[in-house]
Parts: structure tokens; sequence; C-alpha cells
């Protein structure tokens, strides 16, 4: 994940700043709970194939 | 009359193969929008609707140092142009024009060739540009208006009353809202393709990914009946040198984000 492209890239639903998860390739947004897939390298931004977080995910990231 | 996204981003990713074949259409609007590019610009470019990256390698030699943001709503034209037509600091994201990925004040410039006509909603559309674009900012957009197909619209009304052709909106509508944007010029043009036969027309449309996603869809030509019907009624707009018309009206815009 480009850091510079990180840099400006936000959840299109909150409109928040992104982190990267490595170990599961997602975008992950804590506004909106929301983690978006990296397919063949392409940051998926799309609401409809974002993933839901779990709770236990949330209290995570929160930490 | 909604369009159902998921559609429109499968049809183009299918289409991504044989899209170079038949898209003269699209070059020659693209290369038409390049002569309205600004000189220079100081940051990021994001080519909205990038399909199969066409304007990529032009973008990048008229801007050789800007970082090119590819944008399209299909993954399989975005690995397309990837593969077909790279070029140094580019970047590819999967998104949605009117929902967009990127943070306010992010982009220069937006180049948007012969995709926003997809859009469902086009004060969406705008305020979002107007939200990525910084301050002095520019936006240049081809897409097509609401006389595009007359030709087959009208022939399909001899068949029956369903939609069969996409509708587009005027460009008054388009820029209804325009969110802080201001409307530096437009033009409008028709360009008339030629088609010997009818199947030809259908081929290109379906190869472009482009043909019907209007919801309300029927099946299309799967009768017989109903295509003999549609032929007949185009044959008589055929022209006096034996060509059959298809019209598409394109519109040129510039748009930019006033300075504070």
């Amino acid at each position: 994940m480009d850091p510079k492209l990180l840099d400006i890239l936000v959840c299109p639903v909150s409109k928040a700043p992104l982190e990267w998860n490595k170990e599961k390739n997602e975008l992950i947004c804590r506004a909106s709970g929301l983690a978006y897939p990296i397919r063949d390298d392409i940051p998926v931004m799309l609401e409809s194939e974002a993933r839901t977080l779990t709770s236990e995910e949330r209290l995570k990231e929160s930490q | 009359m909604q369009r159902d996204k998921r559609k429109v981003a499968q049809a183009f990713s299918r289409a991504a193969q044989s899209y170079d074949s038949v898209a003269q259409l699209q070059r020659d609007i693209a290369d038409r929008l390049l002569h309205w590019l600004p000189p220079e610009v100081d940051g990021e470019l994001l080519d909205l609707g990038c399909g199969t990256g066409y304007a990529a390698p032009l973008l990048r030699e008229r801007y050789p140092q800007a970082p090119l943001i590819h944008l399209d709503l299909a993954h399989g034209m975005l690995a397309y142009a990837r593969e077909q037509r790279p070029v140094p600091g580019a970047y590819y994201l999967c998104g949605d024009a009117e929902q967009l990925p990127l943070a306010d004040a992010s982009v220069d410039l937006v180049w948007s060739s012969l995709a926003i006509q997809w859009c469902e909603q086009p004060d969406r559309l705008l305020s979002e540009l107007a939200r990525v674009l910084r301050p002095g900012g520019r936006c240049l957009l081809a897409t097509l208006g609401p006389d595009t197909l007359h030709e087959l619209k009208q022939a399909w009304a001899a068949v029956d009353d369903d939609v069969h052709v996409n509708s587009f909106i005027p460009l008054q509508q388009l820029l209804e809202h325009p969110a802080g944007l201001e409307l530096v010029r437009s033009e409008t043009e028709y360009r008339v393709l030629r088609y010997g036969r009818l199947q030809q027309l259908m081929h290109e449309l379906k190869a472009l990914g482009a043909h019907n996603v209007n919801h309300r869809r029927e099946q299309g030509l799967s009768s017989r009946q109903r295509l003999v019907r549609l032929l007949n009624a185009y044959e008589q707009q055929r022209q006096a040198d034996g060509a059959l018309p298809a019209t598409y009206e394109v519109y040129y815009v510039e748009l930019s984000k006033d300075l504070p």
C-alpha cells in the first residue's frame, strides 16, 4: 500500500481517513465501521463491496 | 429511471477485452477534450471513469510529474488499464463518482471522458467533484445528452413501449446544482456514426458494455419477430448514401472551483 495514496484515500461513506490492515489486506474505517478489500492490488472503495467490522474488531481497532 | 450500478460495473468488466476495438468514438471524443487541458497542473490528476485507460498516456505526456489516479466502477477495466496502458506515477482505485474515496481538496484536475452519463444523481456527482477539487482546480468532462441514439429509440418505439435505450440527462439538468463549481465553457456536438447493418450497431453497443442497463430491461432481441420489426423501423431512417445513422449527442464541459 503506497503511503502517498493512503494519504489522500478516505472512506467513501464517512470521508474519514483509513488504516491499512496488512494481515487482512483491507482498508479500515473506524468512523463507518467498514473494511474495504484490496483485490489484485486495487483498493475496492465501494460501500456495496465493504465488510462491516465485527464488534470485537471495532473494540480492537479503537484501542 | 434508476440504473443498477452493479450491472453497469459487471457489463463493463466483461467488456474490457473487446472495448478498444470498437471504441473509436470514445477515442475521438477524448482527443477533442484534450484540447481543453490547462497548460500545467500543480498536483494530482483524477481520471474519473478511466475505462481502458486510453487517456492515461496522453495525460502523462502533458503532465509528466503529476500523480495520476485512475478511478472506475469496474475492477476489470482498472486491471486492463494497468496492464495495457501502464504509466509511471499511476494509482488505481475502484470507486463510485457519486461517493468518491478521496480526501477534500486532494485533486487539481478531474478528467472524465464518457463516464458520468451513467451517474444517477448529478447533484451528488457535482458536490463530490467540488469537494475533492482544490480551490482553483478544474474539471473537464465529456458526456452524453438525451438525443444520443435517438434513431434507435425511435425504431424501438415502433416495436413496443419499453425503454430499450439508455436515457441521458440534458446539460442544464446535469449542471442544475453546481455545488460551488463554475461553468467555464461548454460545447455540444452531434456525432453521427454510420452503419451498413443495424446488427453492427447493436453488436458495438454490447461490446462497449453500453447496452441498456436501465431497469425494466426486457430480453432485448430474443424474439425473432421483434428483431424484424426493429430492423424494419430502423430501415426507415436509412440515408440516401445507404448508411444507417446512429447519433451521439456529446457535451464537453469545463468547470472550475473558485479560489476562496
